[in-house]
């Protein structure tokens, strides 16, 4: 019991100041929360002689919130769902298209390389946002925290190369840009869109919102 | 009052994820997707988002990377996973996206063309 509390609390108290140090970097992705807390856990659990696993099992309890703050992507999701109406079909094909590709060119290159089944299943939910991936990864066959750390990466390769890719591309326009770094870099690219402005924080909101239902959605009932 | 409107929100969290794990033994679909739609679906019919969620629900949100924290210590159990699939990795990581990136910015650019005009 005294482990659950110690690690549930340490967990905590190195998220926040893990969260403190990326604002105040103004963003350095390097020291992002998701890389550096669990490096920090790492070393915590060696310094402290413990077991993975068995820290693993005392964070049991902080794991339940997972699923529920999931279900909470439903209120942005919800604010979304003007310009949805708004710009119709158009806004939809182009997000589903772009998840399409992601997911399609994702899988291709694990087959070419021959990859094992589990990374394959995997790979198809590297662009869509990290809790829908985890959850849609365990339904298919994948492996949960791997799909975690793909999205991730995917997320900081696809927020670092879009500058370069819309300059190549022609693409000058607030909502093109927003929709696509959401819904090829999911949640990071919507944390750098966030920066770009207003607009293109709403597209790549909704790119992020409906890439991710849908992917999840179709991978769920293709391969589960 | 506030505390009052945090426990109620994450109550209505979990009463909604609980029935997605409910549903999700009968449907090939993640239980947190089912909560999510549904929760949504809920939004819609009430014709917004409660006054009483709005901050607690955004706030949790802010915080989500702490949950997932404890799933993805167990990347260390896959140490030798990254090393014997560096190669795959790298290719469907880094590459892929790029060029998905590309690839989705194109054909954007022409589905959206009408629409932003307007």
């Amino acid at each position: 019991m005294s482990d659950i509390f110690f690690w549930s609390a340490l967990t905590i108290a190195l998220y926040f100041f893990g969260d403190w140090l990326y604002q105040r970097s103004r963003g350095m992705m390097i020291i992002h929360p998701f890389i550096l807390v669990p490096l920090l856990m790492f070393g915590c659990i060696w310094l402290f002689g413990y077991a993975v696993g068995d820290v693993q099992q005392d964070l049991q309890y902080l794991q339940m919130g997972l699923g529920p703050v999931t279900v909470a992507l439903a209120m942005p999701m919800y604010n979304q769902l003007p310009i949805l109406k708004k710009m119709g079909m158009p806004v939809v094909l182009a997000i589903v298209s772009a998840g399409f590709i992601a997911a399609v060119l994702a899988w291709l290159a694990v087959i070419i390389t021959a990859a094992a089944l589990p990374l394959q299943m995997t790979m198809l939910t590297k662009s869509i946002t990290t809790p829908l991936a985890m959850s849609a990864a365990e339904v298919i066959g994948g492996v949960p925290a791997l799909a975690a750390v793909f999205v991730i990466i995917t997320g900081i390769v696809g927020g670092v190369v879009s500058p370069l890719v819309y300059r190549i591309c022609q693409v000058n326009d607030a909502p093109t840009q927003g929709l696509i770094l959401g819904t090829v870099a999911h949640g990071v690219g919507t944390a750098k869109a966030i920066q770009m402005g207003e607009v293109t924080a709403a597209f790549a909101s909704l790119g992020l919102s409906i890439n991710g239902i849908v992917t999840a959605f179709v991978l769920s009932l293709l391969f589960a | 009052m506030q505390v009052l409107h945090f426990f109620s929100t994450a109550l209505v969290l979990f009463a909604y994820y609980y029935l997605g794990v409910m549903i999700a033994s009968y449907l090939p679909l993640p239980a947190a997707l089912i909560g999510l739609l549904l929760l949504l679906v809920t939004f819609v019919t009430l014709g917004g988002v409660p006054k009483f969620m709005r901050l607690p629900t955004s706030k949790y949100l802010r915080h989500m990377i702490l949950f997932y924290l404890p799933p993805v210590l167990a990347v260390y159990h896959q140490k030798q996973f990254f090393i014997d699939n560096a190669l795959a990795l790298f290719l469907a990581i880094v590459v892929s996206t790029i060029m998905a990136m590309g690839l989705a910015t194109i054909l954007a650019k022409r589905l959206l063309k009408g629409v932003i005009d307007e």
